[in-house]
Parts: structure tokens; C-alpha cells; sequence
């Protein structure tokens, strides 16, 4: 492993050094939207998709995304099967998952399954690292992803169409379509995903005899609906109404077989997600309001016979004022009534949440900015902590360079979920909530000279999460506690370089995630994990790409790697490493006045033999053949 | 030309990366051959059930040694109980479903595991017959309407024949030419005889679980509310001769685990039991019962959290206890003489649920 990074490191210096005699042209600016909050993070990580990544998202979902894009380690229980995110070494509901500040945790499991989430329908996506309760509320410990979408107030009619035909019986089909007048707009986007999954696999029988297993019940079948309606109203307002359904069926992966004629039991899982909001915002000269009504539907049905349902109304208001040019402050509020249909909880059962909260920015000098956040959540029952949060940056300049310093600090939490409050008897009403705290300090580098273009970023961060959670025996019951501590500290570092050449441009980049996550108190006094690294937590994590661009050419590569880990026996049980490779082409052409676009994919290319969660196959090479149409 | 040079680079890049990356797996040097067989149960549905052992005179665990003996195969299913019979080891599991077969001492696997089954739970050897507690498969509300005892041919190694039993069969023992079965999703016991597979039916007023035979001879059985469902009135150990199958004295036992554990003292005159505080106490407790006196000590024996699984080595009198850490992570064993004093306490696999002496 070393030897091989020892050798990138030597090529990125050739090709760091090669690149003086190269030619140089400006560069293509490569479009990234900024997020309503992201004025009062200064001193926190946020990383964005640009809009090149975007436009090739195909059939990924969350799960894909971050596992190709950030060092953000995913727990995937076999092949786009539930998918759960692990942010700095925090748990799968430690991080809030949000559409336009909708929370999409399921309020009674508390998590998101990440391969539900198509990434075709979003304008953007966000990975917000680090606590951020104070901004967004419950949930958001380890870290946070924003997903939405923006009026793009079309004049005329754009339609961008998506086809996918892959190995493993994988068919997907994207369609996006843009209509308006410039005043108003509606966007509407569907896709469709369908996956056989039954991929091969080998074992070795106890006789010592090997066999080709075929995979059986993975079947997925997704699909999802989306729609919005974006009118200008008067000279600074904008309404919008967006809506987005979807329902996710799949077969659950059976654990990997160790003789030919096991069985393979198939159990099925079925979502419908039903989610609405209602946004106006108004501009003025001084300020900005913004108001939102939502309404969340959440349905799982487990084998067609239990039934886990919430429905749940929230509407926020905030206003932001510009007091002075180096001096805006906002405020706002949020209230939400849940109402959930569990067969073991009591009948009648629903909630009342409120939030208030405020944020301040300031620019004490040119190049300094300075926030302080603040939540205070009302649950029913709950008392909910403070969550303040501190963020500041101090940017030089030099040259053709800009060095901007962040620090953050923070105190973040969790709602414990309406399962560990109210399931029959044995849910606990007065459970506290988690809480987290963390501080964070980095740098980012951003150089431009004409031609070429290179962003480093590294953050290092350490945080505690107490009071987590835990479901254990108490007599022959089992309950949730407050037991579990935890203590994470890491660094990550990301870069990115480009470079302009005649026809295109080439790019290369790296990300690398170090992390420490130990439990500093189990579930007892003597809990043997006491002081050992989280199950399914990797300690380091990297990727390496690299895109070239020529003429009507996309050519791109993408390793990505994940450190051993260990299963839920922290001390016997060890997962391997692995390496993906990911190999990308396509040629776009025109034809009249439609843009097209032809990719081929190989994934995996090295047919890697590994598991991301332990005894769940894993699919080795496979191909992927897309097409993508432009309409305008 | 710049561009090709730069792909081959990439590739040959990743082609370093790749072969560079190198192999984890240890191996795990063959334990002694006395000694006690932990059996960690493992997380449901996650496959990690693992076999430990302990080396009562040297005070030394080696965790995983099935798969330790078998070039890293692990036996990838949860596992109910270990059934060691002769030579082998039956290693009952489900999720996925199967019997495997080790041989005790080296723990290699002896075949490959018999699959066509359901829900299997407990095992008990007879004869050239194997006979396995069976739930079959879940009903429509999480009922068990097809539970059965499965027969295992010992020769062939082979699914032979099913009977009938009540619903949720749990703890088998046999006496002579009888076999009781422990029906613990209602509140009976059926008695199967050996020769004409023919069943009758014994009427309890709880769930009962599991079976010891004191030293008298006579049948104890432990019954349990079932998560609250039989009255605590109804909660302990209840006695039946089994020469005509009537039922003696039933003793309650508060708090009786709803596992319905005890283990036998090598003498066969004490029986411990596990228990739960009531809520909201949330520690776990061993408590003696006296089968000659029939009657259960003053107080506790053993405190602790999570225990979960319980036996005695009936050689040694030492009790052994199994911490399962609320099935979170790694379980622990710990090692007390007869007073409940404690000699020794080793980390295990996750969930560990029982114990066999060899």
C-alpha cells in the first residue's frame, strides 16, 4: 500500500512539474450554487457538487455519491441494499439528511436509507461536515447533507433524458423536463430504477469443494416522481411548490451461503415517501424572508405485514436583516406536529416540536468573518439542550493564491427517535436526548493562474457524543438507554487539480479521511469494547481520480479505498481492505439540435472480491451503458 | 500523445495500488483438547455466531476456533446451542438455518451442514437419532402453527423424519424410551416415545423452556411468563415424575429469566437458575436451588449485568456465567467457584449464550 502511494506521490510531482511547459488557457468556471445558510458556516467544511458532476449523476444514488465523492464511509448491506452513512465515525442517525430543510430521517428508525435517495432529480447537493444542530436542528452530530433543487426559471422547454442498461439486470431510465416563461417555471423529473442483482459469487463448500453461487432475492425496484412549480411574484419574491414521491421496493440481500443448496430466504422491504413544501421567499432591500409549509408522508411496510408510518406538518418562518454591510442576523422559528401509525405504539399518539433560533454573521475586518448560532428545540416531554455554535475564518490572500483558516465549535444533538420513546412498554419517554460536541479547525488553499486551478482542504476535528443510545436487556425486556459515549478525532483532506489544455482539460483528485472512533463507555461497566474503535468505522479511507477531457471526450477514472474495519465483535472480527476501480467514458455529439451523450462504464474493474458489511456479497466487474439526450 | 502517456500512468497507477494491497487473515493455533466450548450466539440475522475456547486450568480463552481449524470458514450463521454427541460437535444455527458438524478435537468440520431445516433450536442425541427442536416457519402474525421435531440420522447425517410437537419447541431430554419437548410458544409438553413416534401431552400454566433431571430422577422444567403474557404466580420450576408424566412441585421463581436458563450441578442436587431484577432494576442474578430441599437460597448467588447464558461444570463445580453485553458488542465469560466467588473472566464472541464441558 505504501509503495503504491509513494509512487502516486511521485507521479503527481512529475505531472506538477510538467505542467510549466504546457499551454495555458482560461479556465472553464465550473458553476456552484451557494446554500441559504452557508453565509453563517464560515468556519465549517462544506464540499458541493459542481455542476459537471451533476449532469453525469445517471442512476447513483446518495449512497454511490458519497461513496465515490467523499470520504464519508457508507455501511451497505449487500448491493444497493439499506444503505447507512457513518460521518466522522457517528452513528447512521447522526447525520441529518435534508430536501430544502426537511429532515428525511425516518422519525421512528431515526436514519435514511441512502441508496433511496436517486441523485438524478437534485440541482445540488451539499456535504456539510461536522455538528451543525444550531443551523438545521436534530440529528445533525457528525455531519449533514442538503439536497435541492433551484428555480432555474427556464424560458422555453428543456428535456434531459437519461437511459441505462447494465450487467446484473440494471435498467434505469432518467427524465428531467423544464418548461416556463422566465416568470414561472415548472420542473418535473422521474426515474426509474430496476436491478435484478443476481451477480455471482464464490464459495467454498466444507468439503473444500468451490462453487458459482448466483445471488438471489436482491431484487430492487425504485421510482421516483418529482415535481415543481416556481412563480415570480411581484418585483422580489419568488413562490415555489415542490413535491417529490417516491417508493422503493426491494428484496432484502440473504447473507452470503456457505454451501451450494442453503437456502436463501427472501424478506422484502417497501417505502413510500410522500414529501411536499411550500416556499415563499421575498427579497427587500435590507433583508430576506423566508417562509416554507411542508408535509411529510414516511410509509414502510416489512414483508406486506408491519406497517412503520408517519405523517408530519412543519412550517418555519425566519427573516434575515442586513444591519450594516459587515453585520446580518436572522431569526426565525419552526413548528411541527407528528402523527405516527406503529401497531405497537398507543393509538392516538402525536407530537408537538418547535424550534427557535438565530444567527448572526460579522466581518470585523475585510478578510475575517465571525458567526454565532443558536437552536433551542421543544419536543413533548424532552428536554432538549441548547445548541449553540461558534465559526469563523480569516482569509489571506497572496498572488494567485487565497488561504482561508476556519475554526468551529459547537454543541449538537439528537431527538431520540419515536420507537425508543414509545414502542409499547417499553419505549421511554424520559430518555434524553444525544448530544454531541466537537471542534474543528482547517485550512483551505485555492490557487489560480491562468490555465490552471488547484484546491487543498484539510480539516482536523475531534468530538464526543454522549448519552447514545442504546437498547439492552433489563429484566427479560429490552429497553433504550442513555448508556454509550463516544469519542471521534480525525483529519480529511481533499484536492483537487486542473489544468487547461488545448481542447479540454484534465483533472486529478485526491481525498483521504483519517478517523479514531472509540468507545469511551459501553453499555455496563465492564463492556468488553470499552477503548476499541467502533464496529463498521474505518480508520482511513482515500480516493484518487482522475477526468480528462478532449474534444467530444470524457474519459475518467475513480479509485476509491476503504481500511479494514471491524465487525460487531470489535476484538475477533476483522473485515478486509479494498480498492474500487471505477472506469468511465463517454463521447457527446450533436444531432440538429439535440445534445447526446454516449457513456460506458466498467465498475470494479479489477473484479475486487469484497464485502462492505460483513457476509453480504458484493458484485465484482460490471458494465453500465448510458445514454443521455439533451433537449433544448 | 501528452494524454496517452497521462492514461497509461493512471493505469499503470492503479495497477500498483491494487496488487500492492495485502492480505489480513491470521490464523489461530488449535487450542487444547479439555476444556470448555463457549458458544457465542451472535447478533441475529448478521451470521457472527463463534465458538470459543476455554482452558479451565490454564485460564485461557481462544475466541473463534471453528473458524481458526477450517482456514477461515466461519460457520456464518447465529447459533442457538451446541450439541457435542460421541465425537462431534452438532452445531445447531439459524439464519440461515443448517446443522454443521464438527469434530470436537480439532473442531474441523466433518461434512458439509444439513440445510434442509426450520428454525432449528435445541438438539439432543439418542441411539443412532439426533432429535432437534424444530419452529418451522413463522406464521402470518409471528405465530409458529409448523413446529416439529426434526429426526437426524447420526449415520448418514441426514433429515430422516419430522413429528409433530407443540408450537415453539424449545428444550429436549430424554429418559428411556421417552423424549419430553419444552413448547414454549404455548404451555405444554409433549412427550414423543423413542420407538413409535407416537405424542402426548402435558398441561403447564406457563411457557416452558428447558429440562434438567435431578439427582432423584425427577424431571424439572423451567416455565416462564413469555414477555409478561403468564402471570408471575405462574413463573418457575415445575417438577414431574416421569415414571407416569403427573406434575409435582412447582416452586416460583421471581424474576425467572425468560430464556428459562439453569444449569445442574455435576451432583445433581442444585439447580441455578437466571434472573432478572424487576424493572426498573436492571441487573441480572444466579440464584441456587436445592432439588433435595426444594427450596430456592435465601438470596442471590451471582450479580451481574446482561447475563445471558449459565452452566456448571460438572466436574469442576465451577460456575460458568455469559455476559452478552446486550448483544452490542463482544460478551464476556466470567468463572465463579460455588460460593459465587469469582475466579476469572474472558472476552468472547458477540452474544454468548451457552457452554459445554469436554
Amino acid at each position: 500500500m505504501r509503495k503504491g502511494l509513494f509512487f502516486y506521490l511521485l507521479f503527481m510531482a512529475m505531472i506538477l512539474g510538467a505542467r510549466a511547459q504546457m499551454k495555458t488557457v482560461e479556465l472553464d468556471e465550473v458553476m456552484i450554487s451557494s446554500l441559504p445558510f452557508e453565509k453563517f458556516i464560515s468556519g465549517s467544511k462544506v464540499e458541493k457538487a459542481d455542476s459537471l458532476q451533476l449532469a453525469e449523476m445517471g442512476q447513483k444514488t446518495l449512497a454511490t455519491y458519497m461513496q465515490q465523492n467523499t470520504t464519508v464511509y457508507i455501511k451497505e448491506r449487500g448491493n444497493r441494499m439499506l444503505a447507512t452513512v457513518s460521518f466522522r465515525g457517528t452513528g447512521s442517525s447522526h447525520t441529518g439528511v435534508y430536501w430544502h430543510g426537511i429532515n428525511l430521517n425516518s422519525l421512528t428508525l431515526g436514519n435514511t436509507d441512502f441508496n433511496s435517495v436517486p441523485m438524478f432529480l437534485f440541482d445540488e447537493i451539499a456535504v456539510e461536515y461536522g455538528g451543525a444542530s444550531s443551523l438545521h436542528g436534530s440529528d445533525a452530530i457528525g455531519g449533514s447533507i442538503h439536497l435541492s433543487s433551484v428555480p432555474q426559471w427556464t424560458d422555453g422547454v428543456k428535456v434531459r433524458l437519461r437511459q441505462d442498461f447494465g450487467s446484473f439486470g440494471n435498467y434505469f431510465t432518467g427524465v428531467r423536463l423544464n418548461t416556463g416563461n422566465g416568470k414561472w417555471e415548472s420542473k418535473t423529473g422521474f426515474t426509474l430504477q430496476k436491478l435484478q442483482n443476481n451477480f455471482k459469487y464464490d464459495i467454498t463448500d466444507r468439503l473444500g469443494d468451490r462453487y458459482e453461487i448466483e445471488q438471489k432475492n436482491a431484487a430492487v425496484g425504485n421510482y421516483a416522481f418529482m415535481q415543481e412549480l416556481n412563480r415570480k411574484v411581484a418585483k422580489n419574491g419568488y413562490f415555489s411548490l415542490k413535491g417529490w414521491f417516491s417508493k422503493n421496493e426491494h428484496q432484502i440481500q440473504p447473507l452470503m451461503v456457505t454451501t451450494p443448496d442453503e437456502e436463501q430466504e427472501g424478506d422484502r422491504i417497501l417505502d413510500r415517501n410522500l414529501r411536499v413544501i411550500a416556499v415563499y421567499e421575498h427579497f427587500f432591500a435590507k433583508g430576506q424572508l423566508n417562509s416554507s409549509l411542508a408535509y411529510v408522508w414516511d410509509y414502510q411496510l416489512f414483508n406486506e405485514s408491519d406497517v412503520i408510518e408517519t405523517k408530519r406538518s412543519e412550517a418555519t418562518v425566519d427573516y434575515e436583516w442586513e444591519v450594516r454591510d459587515n453585520f446580518t442576523l436572522k431569526a426565525g422559528g419552526n413548528a411541527k406536529y407528528i402523527v405516527p401509525n406503529v401497531w405497537s405504539y398507543e393509538e392516538d399518539l402525536s407530537e408537538w416540536r418547535g424550534d427557535v433560533f438565530f444567527s448572526m454573521r460579522a466581518e470585523p475586518l475585510d478578510n475575517w468573518l465571525v458567526n454565532l448560532n443558536g437552536r433551542q428545540t421543544f419536543v413533548q416531554n424532552i428536554q432538549a439542550p441548547f445548541a449553540p455554535s461558534f465559526s469563523t475564518s480569516y482569509t489571506i490572500a497572496a498572488g494567485q493564491a487565497m488561504l482561508t483558516f476556519r475554526l468551529q465549535a459547537e454543541r449538537s444533538y439528537r431527538i431520540p427517535t419515536f420507537n425508543d420513546r414509545y414502542w409499547g412498554e417499553l419505549g421511554r419517554p424520559d430518555l434524553l436526548p444525544e448530544r454531541g460536541y466537537s471542534i474543528e479547525a482547517g485550512h483551505h488553499l485555492q490557487w489560480r493562474q491562468s490555465g490552471h486551478s488547484l484546491d487543498f482542504d484539510i480539516a482536523a476535528y475531534y468530538m464526543k457524543v454522549d448519552d447514545w443510545i442504546a437498547w439492552k436487556p433489563t429484566g427479560n425486556l429490552w429497553r433504550p438507554y442513555n448508556l454509550k459515549k463516544v469519542g471521534a478525532g480525525g483529519i480529511e483532506a481533499n484536492g483537487k487539480y486542473k489544468w487547461q489544455i488545448s481542447h479540454g482539460f484534465i483533472q486529478l483528485r485526491g481525498m483521504y479521511a483519517w478517523n479514531v472512533t472509540e468507545l469511551l463507555k459501553g453499555i455496563a461497566e465492564n463492556d468488553p469494547a470499552v477503548g476499541y474503535q467502533l464496529p463498521y468505522t474505518p480508520r482511513h479511507r482515500f480516493g484518487l481520480g482522475a477526468s480528462v477531457l478532449w474534444k467530444k471526450w470524457h474519459f475518467s477514472i475513480d479509485n476509491t479505498y476503504t481500511g479494514t474495519r471491524t465487525g460487531i465483535d470489535v476484538i475477533n472480527e476483522q473485515l478486509d481492505d479494498y480498492l474500487l476501480t471505477d472506469l468511465s467514458v463517454s463521447h457527446s455529439f450533436r444531432l440538429g439540435q439535440q445534445a447526446f451523450s454516449l457513456q460506458g462504464q466498467v465498475l470494479n474493474v479489477f473484479d475486487i472480491e469484497y464485502q462492505n458489511v460483513k457476509r453480504y456479497a458484493m458484485p465484482g466487474t460490471n458494465y453500465l451503458l448510458s445514454i443521455n439526450i439533451l433537449i433544448n | 500523445m501528452k494524454i496517452l502517456k497521462f492514461v497509461v500512468l493512471l493505469f499503470s497507477l492503479v495497477g500498483i495500488l491494487v496488487f500492492s494491497s495485502c492480505d489480513n487473515g491470521g490464523n489461530i493455533a488449535p487450542p487444547k483438547l479439555t476444556g470448555v466450548i463457549i458458544v457465542n450466539e451472535g447478533n441475529f440475522g448478521q451470521g457472527n455466531g463463534s465458538i470459543s475456547f476455554y482452558d479451565e486450568e490454564n485460564m485461557a480463552i481462544t475466541n473463534n476456533v471453528v473458524k481458526g481449524a477450517n482456514n477461515g470458514q466461519e460457520i456464518g450463521s447465529t447459533i442457538q446451542s451446541v450439541t457435542p454427541y460421541g465425537a462431534v460437535g452438532y452445531v445447531i444455527c439459524n439464519a440461515t438455518d443448517k446443522i454443521e458438524f464438527i469434530d470436537l478435537e480439532d473442531y474441523k468440520y466433518l461434512t458439509n451442514p444439513v440445510t434442509n431445516i426450520s428454525q432449528p433450536r435445541f438438539m439432543i442425541g439418542y441411539g443412532d437419532r439426533g432429535y432437534i427442536t424444530c419452529w418451522g416457519p413463522w406464521g402470518d402474525n409471528w405465530d409458529l402453527p409448523d413446529s416439529y421435531v426434526a429426526v437426524l440420522d447420526l449415520v448418514s447425517n441426514e433429515i430422516v423424519d419430522s413429528i409433530e410437537c407443540g408450537s415453539g419447541p424449545e428444550g429436549i431430554i430424554g429418559l428411556s424410551n421417552k423424549i419430553y419437548v419444552a413448547n414454549s410458544y404455548e404451555t405444554t409438553i409433549t412427550v414423543i416415545d423413542q420407538f413409535t413416534s407416537k405424542t402426548s401431552t402435558i398441561q403447564l400454566d406457563a411457557a416452558p423452556k428447558h429440562f434438567e433431571f435431578d439427582a432423584n430422577g425427577q424431571l424439572w422444567v423451567t416455565v416462564t411468563s413469555s414477555f409478561g403474557t403468564y402471570p408471575p404466580e405462574f413463573v418457575g420450576l415445575q417438577s414431574i415424575d416421569p415414571d407416569n408424566d403427573t406434575k409435582g412441585t412447582f416452586v416460583q421463581i421471581p424474576g425467572l429469566s425468560d430464556k428459562g436458563v439453569m444449569a445442574l450441578s455435576g451432583d445433581g442436587q442444585v439447580i441455578y437458575l437466571l434472573t432478572a431484577q424487576p424493572w426498573p432494576g436492571t441487573k441480572t442474578e444466579v440464584w441456587a436451588f436445592n432439588t433435595i430441599t426444594k427450596t430456592l437460597e435465601a438470596e442471590a448467588l451471582i450479580s451481574g449485568d446482561n447475563f445471558y447464558g449459565l452452566s456448571v461444570n460438572p466436574t469442576t463445580g465451577k460456575i460458568y456465567v455469559a455476559d452478552a453485553a446486550g448483544f452490542q458488542g463482544n460478551g464476556r465469560i466470567i468463572v465463579y467457584d460455588m460460593e459465587g466467588n469469582q475466579l476469572d473472566e474472558q472476552i468472547v464472541g458477540v452474544g454468548p449464550n451457552g457452554f459445554l464441558f469436554k
